[in-house]
């Protein structure tokens, strides 16, 4: 894939546009994403540390939840979904 | 299980230039990163999304070669990309976790001598709200604003420390509107310590430091010193801001509170190391009251109390990525020595220009962090709904009746109350906790760090139980 290659993800069933090159959560915040999570009780998470700390811009990526989309890159087509931790069984 | 002369374990500055030095020597390598290219926070950018201006080509200068050197040394060393290390076990055995999507990308590697380079992260104070989607660390605004993406109308830089100027010289490059610049530290102490940097900086970081003074004065940016972030309201995300004006002691006067529209905040206190791979390894580490920091206690040559773990870059001392190159450097010399790779009396006259280097570098350490760290009074700003571990949503409340029920330390609050237990393994509540149980009980003890607990990354059950 060519440097600034542009692609289609998809949030949360929305058309989401990336770059080659850009992890999920940069193509989520160009986008103007800011709630990537749930907790348990219900509180909206975002980006926060952007280096892999913090672990609050997990989501649930191709079916694989608590992935890092701030560490992990965005691919043509990958599907990303909001992690409501309020639902979640196990991990979270 | 692939073996290796050495594993360095993080490819910023400190760990490439440690991989190109013992590659050169003939060692075996490997080195790992969590990231899926090499270059650290600050040179993984270096190639594309830089601008023309002075700072920005400083940084191309030194890191484009570095990565260059890294790709033609590529035979000799191999790269692990993505790659998480969750154990080290005496020997050494690295652990590593590769993510992606698919299953069974476990590997462990074995080396003989180990460099850890994993870098600093953000200093923080908690305060309430900070929680909220659209406040982000400066590091982390700070990455995204190198790659032009700006995700807010208008952005509030606030804590303290040099990498504030970097953010918002990055912001303004970008096109960004900055609502104001927060800083805890008075005027006057700005101004001293300012002067102990400039004393001690090269001539290069010199000129980076007025150019980011000059972007900023010629946009007319709003600058509050002596102040603190109080409060960030919003619902779902951040809508406004509160700030309160600070003593010198970073207490904060009630009733000066003022509001400030912003719909993204940058927050954060300068940088610490990153010692959970030291402390895993059982490597001495020492709190240093000069710095505000935990640090490992190293040898001149960078090795730690563990015989063969050594130490590279900014998780020794937060100084920045020049010097984090020399101490890779030195780093992998010593280790090659060891190996047989060089004989002492060669090595010794390449450590000796390496050391004076760095002598300088230390001085930078500290005046970087006197104008980073926040004055001791500044915890006051946690009221009770403060969530102090954001993982686990533990309030300041939770903790006060935690130690109204008797919990004397940072261990016990963490048994009571699940602080420090969360995904992010206490790195961030870990750095506050002391200093609460001391100002909620008026009895300072002696400082104390979670227990590292293996996997210190979290991976999944399976990657467990294939090891």
């Amino acid at each position: 894939m060519e440097q600034n290659d542009i692609f289609e993800i998809e949030v949360d069933g929305r058309k989401v546009k990336a770059k080659s090159g850009q992890s999920i959560a940069e193509a989520m915040l160009a986008s103007g994403f800011r709630v990537f999570r749930k907790t348990r009780n219900d509180a909206p998470r975002g980006f926060y540390c952007g280096m892999g700390v913090c672990y609050e811009c997990r989501m649930i990526v191709n079916g694989l939840p608590n992935v890092r989309t701030c560490m992990t890159l965005a691919t043509p087509g990958c599907k990303v979904t909001t992690q409501n931790e309020t639902t979640m069984k196990v991990g979270g | 299980m692939k073996e290796f002369d050495l594993a360095i374990i993080g490819a910023g500055p400190a760990g490439i230039s440690a991989a190109i030095e013992a590659a050169g020597m003939g060692a075996s390598v490997a080195l790992i990163d969590e990231n899926s290219i090499p270059g650290g926070k600050v040179f993984s950018h270096t190639h594309d999304h830089l601008q023309d201006t002075l700072p920005d080509k400083i940084e191309k200068r030194i890191g484009s070669p570095l990565l260059q050197r890294l790709e033609s040394a590529s035979s000799r060393i191999s790269l692990f990309l993505e790659s998480e290390v969750w154990n080290i076990l005496d020997g050494w055995i690295v652990a590593v976790h590769r993510k992606g999507m698919s299953g069974e990308q476990v590997k462990s590697i074995t080396a003989r001598k180990l460099i850890i380079s994993i870098g600093a992260f953000e200093r923080i104070v908690p305060f309430p709200g900070w929680t909220l989607p659209g406040v982000f660390s400066v590091g982390g605004l700070n990455t995204l604003a190198k790659k032009g993406i700006i995700p807010g109308e208008r952005i509030l830089i606030a804590g303290s420390g040099p990498l504030q100027l970097v953010l918002a010289h990055h912001l303004i490059n970008a096109g960004a509107r900055i609502a104001g610049i927060v800083n805890a530290v008075s005027p006057r102490d700005v101004l001293a310590r300012s002067a102990q940097l400039l004393l001690n900086v090269n001539g290069s970081v010199l000129k980076s430091g007025f150019s980011y003074l000059f972007s900023i004065r010629k946009q007319g940016i709003p600058t509050f010193f002596s102040h603190a972030l109080s409060r960030v309201h919003g619902t779902t995300q951040v809508e406004k801001a509160e700030i309160v004006r600070v003593d010198r002691t970073g207490r904060p006067i009630r009733g000066t509170e003022k509001e400030i529209m912003a719909d993204c905040i940058a927050y954060g206190y300068g940088l610490i190391p990153c010692c959970e791979i030291t402390r895993l390894c059982g490597c001495d580490h020492i709190f240093d009251d000069q710095l505000g920091y935990w640090r490992p206690q190293l040898s001149e040559k960078m090795e730690t109390s563990k015989p063969g773990v050594f130490v590279a870059g900014d998780c020794r001392l937060v100084k920045g990525y020049p010097a984090a190159i020399e101490e890779g450097k030195i780093a992998a010399i010593e280790a090659c020595v060891q190996l047989g790779y060089t004989n002492r009396q060669t090595a010794e006259s390449v450590l000796k220009a390496s050391w004076s280097r760095l002598k300088r570098f230390k001085k930078f350490a500290r005046a970087m962090e006197l104008l980073s760290r926040p004055g001791p009074d500044l915890l006051d700003i946690i009221s009770d709904d403060t969530e102090v571990c954001r993982c686990e949503e533990v309030t300041m409340k939770d903790i006060r009746s935690a130690v109204a029920q008797g919990a004397g330390d940072a261990n016990d609050i963490k048994k009571r109350t699940r602080l420090g237990m969360g995904h992010c393994q206490g790195r961030f509540c870990g750095q506050v906790i002391n200093e609460l149980i001391w100002k909620l009980t008026g009895v300072p003890k002696e400082r104390e760090v979670f227990t590292p607990r293996v996997p210190i990354k979290p991976v999944p059950f399976g990657v467990l139980s294939q090891e």
